[in-house]
């Protein structure tokens, strides 16, 4: 595999996107097509742990979805999503986004069925290589998923909003 | 929307102390990362966030109305599927009929105050029922829909139908039809968002009433063009829909008492209880039964789907609602243990906690809750429960146990009451 320069996400490319793939949506500039980001001003924001800005960690590309639904894909510097995030008035593709963690979640969400009896809303499902937390309602839903033994040196879920 | 409270550990086991184990994540003690509820099998967290002494919030004690006029129904929470789920009957009749042809009871119907529609399940429709439900059509093709909501989707065709609840009555409702057959094409697969919705089974009941403020599940953007997630065609293609062709709730079709709602549940037992009645009520100071204006009611506005501002441990919360679809609270609380294999907060005792509805009428509010510990509550073989919770961020949930004891007032977007002014509002009283 390639050393990554730090000033290029492209030197590598995973086999497919999604979590723990390449980010799903154009990481530019632009990535942002309107409303309020809580990143500040900018569509990308880099981040480096331990304010060591030379070397940044992560960087988190926002998108905003026609429906109004901001989605955030957290990527490591060798441009591997290890987290997401969402918020707004629909649920994002999440068959898409979590890409080849989707049948684990889905499975996760049929066994607790399977137990409780019920449940198609709110959820938290946690497995050793996946997290995934809903939340919200019908129109307006919110929640994150990522991938506890990939977050970056420093980085702790508290991160990822 | 219906949530439920359910967490699951995969059979490679969970560690959530260990969050982060393998080449990244926390460093230092993880008994107190910060990224993680601390696992209850752990010591006990010392309580570094508050060191006042623990005060717990006293039970509500609001007694529901009698059911039994006719803009009352009885809600039931018992021994189906999931806890803390109200279940009410519907009525279903031929469209256009004034509820009076070819109608069937549908019972076990989850009483959902944030989601907006009614959604049943095909087969739960006797079929000399459901024949009759005209199918909608926009651009002459027959249109479906995906529900989505934050674990699953469903689904399903469009259908107009007379709805009654108890002695109201709603002609022409566009409803969702789940599970229906006739339905060959694949849901699109930006609605495939987690567990599929087709029966009775999948859902836990017979079908969902969203009677929360929005009259609508879409509005406005749906009626402009294809929104994706919402509307469809029989064949996949996304499709606008006219607002008045959209699922709507029926209450805000009815042809009185269609303001708003009132759901008024019973108190239970702390230690949970076997089963749990209520009422839920139509109108808002539109009866003698169903008075706001005059009370001492803590009113919020809210938006479009429900959701006001509150403040918890110095944070805002912007997305907080009451939704009695939810079996348990859902909030951040990082000071309350967790047991890491169900995902409920499971204090040694039971813990108090306070939350402020900071733009409430006529003043902020301090509003008080309890966490008990979910895992003995779980055990208990009780459906009740007032006092269990679930962590998770960036949203403030108060869900069926924040209902016990209450009467809590949902005023349709649009629809004023002399109490609440023009709708959406959400209120309470707690005794």
């Amino acid at each position: 595999m390639l050393v990554v320069a730090t000033a290029s996400f492209a030197a590598v490319v995973p086999a497919y996107a999604g979590l723990g793939g390449a980010p799903t949506y154009p990481v530019t500039a632009s990535s942002t097509s309107a409303g309020a980001l809580s990143l500040g001003d900018a569509a990308v924001a880099r981040y480096a742990a331990s304010g060591n800005t030379a070397a940044p960690a992560y960087t988190v590309s926002q998108t905003t979805l026609p429906s109004g639904t901001v989605v955030n894909e957290y990527i490591t510097a060798a441009n591997t999503v290890f987290a997401l995030s969402w918020e707004g008035p629909t649920m994002p593709p999440l068959k898409t986004l979590l890409a080849t963690y989707f049948p684990s979640y889905v499975q996760g969400l049929t066994d607790a069925h399977a137990v409780q009896g019920g449940g198609y809303g709110a959820a938290v499902v946690h497995q050793s290589a996946l997290v995934v937390e809903t939340g919200g309602h019908m129109g307006s839903f919110v929640g994150r998923a990522y991938l506890p033994q990939a977050l970056p040196q420093g980085v702790s879920a508290d991160d990822i909003k | 929307m219906r949530k439920i409270a359910w967490i699951i550990a995969a059979a490679l086991g969970l560690s959530l102390a260990a969050c982060g184990g393998g080449g990244g994540g926390s460093s230092g003690n993880s008994n107190t990362a910060a990224n993680a509820p601390a696992a209850a099998s752990s010591p006990a967290p010392t309580n570094t966030v508050n060191s006042t002494p623990n005060v717990l919030a006293a039970d509500a004690s609001a007694v529901p109305t009698l059911v039994g006029p006719g803009n009352t129904i009885g809600v039931t929470v018992s021994k189906t599927g999931i806890h803390n789920q109200p279940m009410v009957t519907v009525t279903l009749c031929t469209p256009g009929t004034n509820a009076s042809g070819n109608c069937v009871r549908i019972p076990n119907v989850i009483v959902d105050t944030a989601s907006f529609g009614l959604r049943l399940v095909s087969s739960a429709i006797q079929p000399s029922t459901f024949s009759t439900l005209t199918p909608e059509v926009v651009g002459g093709q027959p249109l479906a829909e995906c529900a989505l909501f934050g674990s699953g989707y469903a689904w399903g065709t469009v259908h107009y139908a007379d709805v009654s609840l108890s002695g109201e009555t709603a002609q022409n409702v566009p409803i969702q039809v789940i599970g229906d057959s006739t339905l060959t094409t694949a849901a699109p697969s930006e609605c495939q968002v987690g567990r599929p919705l087709v029966t009775t089974a999948d859902l836990g009941a017979n079908g969902i009433l969203g009677i929360g403020v929005s009259p609508n599940d879409c509005g406005l953007a749906c009626q402009q063009g294809p929104v994706s997630t919402f509307y469809y065609t029989n064949a996949g293609v996304g499709t606008a829909v006219p607002i008045n062709g959209q699922v709507t709730n029926p209450v805000s079709m009815f042809a009185q008492d269609n303001n708003g709602v009132i759901l008024e549940m019973a108190q239970v037992s702390d230690t949970g209880s076997p089963n749990a009645q209520g009422t839920l009520v139509f109108g808002i100071d539109t009866q003698a039964n169903n008075a706001l204006a005059g009370t001492s009611a803590t009113l919020m506005r809210t938006n479009g789907n429900g959701d006001f501002t509150s403040m918890y441990n110095g944070t805002a919360q912007t997305k907080t609602f009451f939704d009695s679809g939810s079996t348990v609270m859902f909030f951040p609380d990082l000071s309350i243990p967790v047991d890491s294999a169900s995902g409920y907060y499971a204090p040694t005792t039971t813990v108090g906690r306070t939350s402020i509805l900071v733009g409430a009428s006529p003043a902020s509010t301090v509003l008080g809750f309890n966490i008990a510990n979910g895992v003995t509550l779980n055990a208990s073989g009780n459906y009740a429960f007032n006092n269990l919770g679930i962590y998770l961020t960036r949203q403030f949930d108060f869900g069926m146990p924040f209902f016990y004891g209450r009467h809590v007032y949902y005023g349709i977007s649009g629809k004023a009451s002399t109490g609440g002014g023009t709708g959406p509002y959400v209120a309470y009283v707690s005794s």
